[in-house]
């Protein structure tokens, strides 16, 4: 019985010896990207835009998506330097039918801490065939209860998809 | 000092304005595959291969360009990739792997392939060793405005050592009920005023990659009354990524969508890891105050207030089986709507006999889009020592149409066991 058990497993490492499976191909095709800020409320300084990019994968196995800065940390929208408030207060979400769990999509709501946001991947349905669906970004700004300095703020990104 | 603050305000306007136009990002290659698995013995060299499509989009005629690098993985308890330096991990296979180039340029609507090198020396132990490339796509000019995005895929690399069969071994080390915020603790005001609740309770499981080999596991949990050990509901466990590797720590929710009167409760979790003889069991004891089976009743209310966004067929089951033998039932769901609803569905019994391992559910997890519809299998298997006589089931389907919260449908099954031909 040993011997049979021994065989089988053998013949069984023999036949797996070099064996490759493939699973899945993801494309991010984002070209070219536009983020539009269309609102400034006095009172609570706030901005907000979004940026949409296409997410083209097949069926073969799971993709998610996460945002990463790069260096690690938060995605704060940051300047301008060198006086005033450095930071912006910001959030983001991230929404389209393609997503699993995706963040609300009403302006008003499931705005994610920038902290919390790059700890969070999001799942993708898996399609029936190769296709092709937006994803949107949605980016907020501002702080409470005084005027943000002027001066250009920026943050940086890496969005990420992985198996 | 008005006047001043008038500039400032528009300047402000002007500077954010710039945000409007960051970097153009020209990068539309597909990497395929984003997972490969090989089998290779210590000693021996293996090749796979990495594709890289450009796929033409608008008036692109420069080629695209991305850099690859290699790079540890591992999985954090709640399913999340972390990526590391290569070679700092344990169970880290970029020692042996060698990339023959450090960037890949493809024309517009052509292809090019990178083949890696996979080379575990000799002494290498058997087991499972991972690395994933990370292939960062588009041209990396810095702007200096706006918000600045890259694109990144990675493709995981999972390499098996041959020279040992590896078994699969899981223990569940932990679980909890996880109440909103609000109800966790004993109530410190009366129950009326307490903010209204909308999130149901979730129970909460660690399970533990005891063993060498990663599997994907599955399950679920029963909740049953600690005195009548009459099972109340069943739900099917759900996990960021059920893929766990060997030694790793995965986190399983389901929540609670049935309102439940105050007292003892048992939660059974049963979880299936892809171990032909073996599965994980776990029983978490706990009580229901009567501030949390009055909001447990809330939320299950506002839930039936909303649609389920599914209509089921059959609503009862009854079917004679033989011991030993088999029944296969058809579960149909279709949507209601417009929007996706995610269907779970899972099988338990609900008399004194443990009939859970009686059910396979095939698909226990699908999707359905707009106004679709999924036939689900529910196959029966009475085993050869069952008793003969009735028993009690139900099939519990969970539905969540996108958006919106997630609901509890139960199809009472009813078995009478005859004895075997």
């Amino acid at each position: 019985m040993i011997k049979r058990l021994t065989f089988f497993f053998a013949w069984s490492e023999f036949l797996s010896v070099c064996a490759v499976v493939a699973f899945g191909a993801a494309t991010l095709s984002p070209a070219p990207s536009n983020l539009t800020l269309t609102t400034l409320n006095k009172t609570v300084n706030t901005v907000s835009g979004t940026i949409d990019f296409p997410l083209t994968h097949d069926e073969h196995d799971t993709v998610f998506l996460s945002m990463v800065v790069p260096g690690g940390g938060s995605a704060v929208l940051k300047g301008p330097s060198p006086a005033g408030v450095t930071t912006l207060v910001t959030s983001y979400k991230l929404t389209g039918d393609a997503l699993l769990v995706p963040d609300p999509p009403d302006n008003a709501a499931g705005w994610i801490d920038s902290t919390d946001f790059v700890l969070k991947s999001y799942q993708v349905k898996t399609p029936v065939s190769l296709t092709t669906e937006t994803i949107t970004l949605h980016v907020q700004g501002g702080t409470v209860g005084a005027n943000p300095p002027p001066g250009t703020y920026t943050a940086s990104f890496i969005l990420r998809a992985t198996w | 000092m008005r006047c001043k603050a008038i500039i400032n305000y528009l300047s402000l306007l002007l500077s954010l304005a710039l945000l409007v136009n960051p970097q153009p990002l020209w990068a539309s290659l597909a990497v395929a595959p984003l997972k490969q698995e090989i089998s290779i013995r210590p000693g021996e060299t293996a090749k796979i291969t990495l594709r890289f499509i450009h796929q033409v989009r608008a008036a692109e005629v420069t080629p695209d360009v991305a850099t690859l690098t290699l790079t540890d993985v591992s999985v954090s308890e709640a399913g999340s990739l972390i990526f590391k330096d290569p070679g700092t991990l344990k169970n880290s296979a970029s020692p042996w792997i060698t990339l023959p180039t450090k960037t890949v340029s493809v024309d517009p609507g052509k292809e090019d392939t990178v083949e890696i090198a996979i080379a575990p020396p000799l002494q290498t132990p058997p087991g499972e060793y991972y690395s994933a490339v990370k292939v960062d796509l588009g041209q990396v000019t810095r702007t200096e405005v706006g918000i600045q995005l890259k694109y990144q895929i990675v493709s995981g690399i999972f390499v098996t050592v041959l020279g040992q069969t590896l078994s699969k071994q899981a223990k569940i080390v932990g679980s909890d009920i996880r109440w909103p915020s609000q109800f966790a603790a004993p109530a410190t005001q009366p129950a009326t005023t307490q903010p209204a609740a909308t999130a149901p309770p979730v129970v909460m499981v660690t399970l533990q990659n005891s063993g060498p080999a990663r599997f994907t596991a599955s399950g679920t949990v029963r909740i049953v009354d600690a005195e009548s050990r009459r099972v109340l509901m069943t739900a099917v466990l759900v996990s960021g990524r059920p893929c766990v590797f060997g030694g790793d720590r995965r986190l399983f929710e389901a929540p609670i969508t049935k309102p439940l009167p105050p007292g003892k409760y048992q939660a059974k979790i049963t979880l299936d890891y892809e171990s032909s003889w073996n599965r994980a069991y776990y029983t978490e004891v706990f009580e229901i105050s009567p501030e949390q089976a009055l909001m447990l009743a809330q939320v299950v209310k506002h839930q039936a207030d909303t649609t389920t966004g599914i209509s089921i067929r059959p609503a009862k089951y009854s079917l004679a089986i033989p011991a030993g033998g088999s029944r296969s039932l058809g579960l149909a769901l279709k949507s209601t709507t417009e929007i996706p609803v995610r269907c779970l569905v899972s099988g338990a019994s609900t008399g004194a006999g443990d009939m859970d391992s009686w059910f396979t559910i095939d698909p226990a997890d699908s999707t359905l889009k707009n106004f679709g519809h999924k036939s689900v299998e529910i196959k029966i298997e009475v085993p050869h020592d069952a008793k003969p006589g009735p028993y009690t089931a139900l099939v519990a389907i969970e539905s969540h149409p996108e958006g919106s919260d997630l609901h509890r449908t139960e199809v009472p099954i009813e078995i009478q066991v005859k004895p075997e031909r």
